[in-house]
């Protein structure tokens, strides 16, 4: 790869990490996977967003992005998914996050950095009503996040430094599938740089 | 097309590696708790 | 490399496609089979191009145009419509989209 194709990578990379970053919060925020009160409002890509104020839930998902970030520089990533589980450790609704990159990406406009800010701002802003696409979810849900990647990303993880301290594994088959559920479209952007779509999935029954 | 749906298997749906963390995020009550200490002034939220 | 934008006949922003879907289905007393086919494979490409928003949008909006109609033919070759769309996304996705019928 040529000098100016590993900085794309690194932007491309870089920006979906920061978004991938807000959009958990505002999943966990929307669910009510944690109650309101532990989060607190921040501004970004221009408008206000819920980020949780537990340390330990912010330093989780700063150590789950940063485990992707090489994932997404390599392209090695297809999809990202933050799933929610009932109390009985079953997937009720999940979160999609299917990214492609573009074969040949392509910064020459000035103005993409604000396109994509703008497709991104988008996206939260459709995360803060999906409730309104959604069935109620069962109290108390955990939740998890699975990656969806080419055979190659494991041994990128592998090779992390980061891997010692936050390892990952293969997911059961239980925590991946999903019977008689339905896809709910959120968002989809497709720029010179990222093409990125959002949609939940819910099973019928969560009770 | 049937009613059963179209059978084919695009490459879109071949099988990724789908891979979890290890590490288990806080629990709704671990939150709660450990929230609840914060805001009463025995620890200092980073 | 660049490949053409999937379209609905030219038609690819949403105002576009909106535009192009609210004429025809103003135009026409009842939808023919050739133009039903277009609006499907407009649809199986937004799935294979990983847009399931717009498939979303298209399939809502051409519902409440069809209803505005009140007419038995367009709600049949709407139906038909709908169907073939869900069959294309159990296909890719293993599962269909959430629809109301309203």
């Amino acid at each position: 790869m040529s000098h100016q194709d590993f900085s794309v990578s690194e932007v491309s990379a870089d920006i979906l990490c920061e978004f991938l970053e807000v959009a958990f919060h505002c999943i966990l925020y929307v669910r009510q996977v944690y109650p309101p009160g532990v989060f607190e409002r921040r501004k970004k890509y221009n408008i206000p967003v819920q980020v949780s104020r537990h340390p330990e839930v912010r330093s989780y998902i700063q150590e789950v992005v940063k485990s992707l970030r090489p994932l997404l520089q390599n392209n090695e990533l297809e999809k990202v998914v933050l799933v929610i589980l009932d109390g009985f450790e079953r997937p009720v609704e999940r979160f999609v996050f299917e990214i492609t990159t573009p074969q040949q990406p392509n910064i020459s406009d000035d103005s993409f950095l604000l396109r994509i800010e703008q497709a991104l701002r988008s996206f939260i802003l459709k995360l803060n009503i999906c409730e309104a696409l959604l069935s109620d979810k069962p109290k108390d849900c955990t939740w998890t996040v699975q990656v969806h990647t080419k055979e190659s990303a494991v041994d990128t993880l592998q090779s992390q430094p980061l891997i010692e301290s936050f390892p990952w594994v293969q997911a059961e088959d239980l925590q991946t599938s999903m019977a008689d559920s339905r896809l709910v479209p959120l968002k989809a952007m497709q720029t010179g740089l990222v093409q990125m779509q959002l949609y939940a999935e819910e099973i019928e029954d969560k009770t | 097309c049937t009613s059963e749906g179209l059978k084919f298997n695009p490459t879109c749906q071949r099988s990724a590696t789908v891979l979890t963390p290890v590490k288990l995020p806080p629990s709704r009550d671990e939150v709660i708790k450990s929230l609840v200490s914060f805001d009463l002034g025995e620890e200092q939220v980073v | 490399q660049d490949k053409p934008a999937v379209n609905l006949c030219g038609a690819v922003t949403w105002c576009e496609v909106k535009t192009l879907l609210m004429e025809w289905v103003q135009s026409m007393t009842a939808p023919v089979e050739e133009d039903l086919d277009i609006i499907v494979q407009y649809v199986s490409e937004l799935v294979e191009d990983k847009n399931l928003e717009m498939v979303d949008l298209t399939l809502k909006f051409l519902r409440r145009q069809v209803q505005k109609t009140a007419s038995k033919e367009w709600s049949s070759g709407f139906q038909n419509v709908l169907r073939m769309a869900q069959l294309v996304v159990q296909a890719f996705y293993g599962s269909s989209l959430k629809w109301e019928h309203l």
